[in-house]
């Protein structure tokens, strides 16, 4: 098996929050609009329209579809939480992650969408301030039919003005 | 309702093209050139405009939607983008249960288009409404 | 060829009222989008981004109202007219027109809407006249759409004009 491509700096790294943002309350307009477009062109089900059907579910209130993404268009805020990156090194440079951190990245030319995963907690609804931070997740590595694949993962995850876990989800990046 | 292995979802099916694609950009902000412009989507090598993954992301929750009932709960789905959505498609989301450990059930879900050829493979786990 | 447009059924129907639609309350968010859609690529003035109050030219029926109803004897309200107003229900003849133009609109604006106000839209028929042109005799028409809030003050009253030929 070739060098690995995950230097102790990397492991080190893991874990480390890079943003957060905070939403606005999420509003009954924002959840009609989302699921009117998702199920367009059929109506929506009234429990993601009417707030008096919403009422009598077993939620109580109205909330939103679960891929509902309350940080679209603006957030309340929007926080930088990591100083000290190495600049880029040319437009969509497969190590940018770890030049954000402030580390060299292990200099791999191809990059792969290895997919994503959600998995969801307590639903969103009327009212509700998420906040949504991102970190670094976990690097792994296989051979494979293209070589030496290195898995790295971002996650970003959502809790509610409760502290109570909406979202978590592990995105994956293929490199070789 | 009593589930099995093998079982198949009922589905959710979508012609899709700008009248969707322009929707959704609408509610989740999502204005790409690759999703809005003809030349740009060729350009990418799909031929003309092409919807956005989000949105068979989307269809793929209301399929589940519908079959775990307002108190089922949708605990995970992870997806991948394999071959873009483009004009013309008729888009299905189809599920398959795979397992049943308690009241947590695994299902293979993915988007198809009208040939059947898979647009977004994945899976997901649910638990069903009482 | 068409003598008049303008019969019996046509003249008499000036000012009727067609239909009443009720927005959902206003709220913060869609006031932000509408202005970051409208000054985009450039951010939208905070006082758009706090909600203060919305934009003149901001729509509270955008992706439908919350209720819509035809104010027209027999007329059961099912075909929604979501602009302009409802010829085939007042009983007007069924023309056929070569092209329809948009011939502008006027506005006279009211007091701001706000975060949580319920908007009331009444679309009425305005005058109708008609003129011969270039283009044969052409049809120009008003529809009126008059927007108050839930204290009953009027919002915004526009004259959308149309010419039909």
């Amino acid at each position: 098996m070739a060098d690995s491509n995950i230097s102790e700096a990397m492991k080190a790294a893991v874990g480390t929050e890079t943003s957060r943002s905070t939403s606005y309350p999420i509003s009954e307009s924002d959840i009609r609009k989302w699921a009117i477009a998702v199920y367009w062109p059929e109506k929506a089900p009234a429990v993601f329209t009417d707030p008096a059907a919403a009422a009598k579910t077993v939620h109580g209130r109205m909330v939103a579809p679960e891929e509902f993404n309350p940080f679209a268009w603006a957030a309340a805020k929007n926080e930088f939480l990591l100083t000290g990156g190495l600049p880029s090194r040319m437009v969509n440079d497969p190590d940018s992650s770890e030049r954000a951190l402030g580390i060299e990245g292990p200099g791999l030319k191809f990059m792969l969408n290895g997919g994503m995963i959600c998995e969801y907690g307590v639903r969103m609804g009327v009212g509700d301030v998420i906040t949504s931070t991102n970190s670094i997740g976990e690097y792994s590595e296989r051979e494979g039919r293209l070589g030496l694949m290195l898995f790295s993962r971002g996650i970003s995850t959502w809790v509610n003005q409760n502290g109570d876990m909406v979202k978590k989800t592990t995105s994956t990046l293929i490199r070789y | 309702m009593t589930v099995k292995v093998g079982d198949e979802l009922p589905t959710f099916t979508r012609e899709t093209g700008f009248a969707n694609w322009n929707r959704y950009a609408a509610v989740n902000d999502e204005f790409v050139p690759i999703h809005m412009d003809d030349a740009a989507g060729e350009a990418a090598g799909n031929g003309g405009a092409f919807g956005m993954g989000n949105l068979q992301w989307a269809y793929l929750h209301n399929m589940l939607r519908s079959w775990i009932g307002e108190n089922g709960e949708i605990l995970s789905i992870e997806v991948q983008f394999r071959s873009p959505n483009v004009k013309g498609q008729t888009v299905t989301a189809k599920g398959v249960v795979t397992a049943i450990d308690g009241d947590v059930v695994s299902l293979d879900v993915w988007t198809e288009q009208q040939e059947g050829v898979k647009l977004a493979p994945g899976s997901a786990k649910v638990k069903l409404g009482k | 060829m068409t003598q008049t447009y303008l019969t019996d059924v046509v003249r008499d129907a000036v000012g009727t009222e067609c239909s009443r639609t009720v927005s959902y309350p206003i709220e913060a968010s869609a006031i932000r989008k509408w202005a970051l859609a409208v000054y985009w690529p450039e951010p939208a003035p905070q006082v758009f981004m706090d909600a203060a109050y919305a934009p003149e030219d901001f729509d509270p029926f955008a992706w439908g109202p919350a209720s819509y109803e035809s104010l027209l004897e027999g007329d059961d309200g099912s075909v929604i007219v979501r602009h302009g107003i409802n010829e085939r229900a007042l009983g007007f003849p069924e023309w056929k027109f070569r092209a329809g133009l948009n011939g502008g609109m006027n506005c006279t604006y009211g007091v701001r809407m706000h975060v949580g106000d319920v908007i009331t839209d009444v679309k009425s028929v305005g005058e109708y006249t008609e003129r011969q042109g270039r283009n044969g005799l052409m049809l120009i028409t008003q529809s009126i759409s008059t927007w108050t809030n839930q204290k009953g003050e009027l919002v915004k009253r526009t004259v959308n004009a149309g010419i039909r030929y």
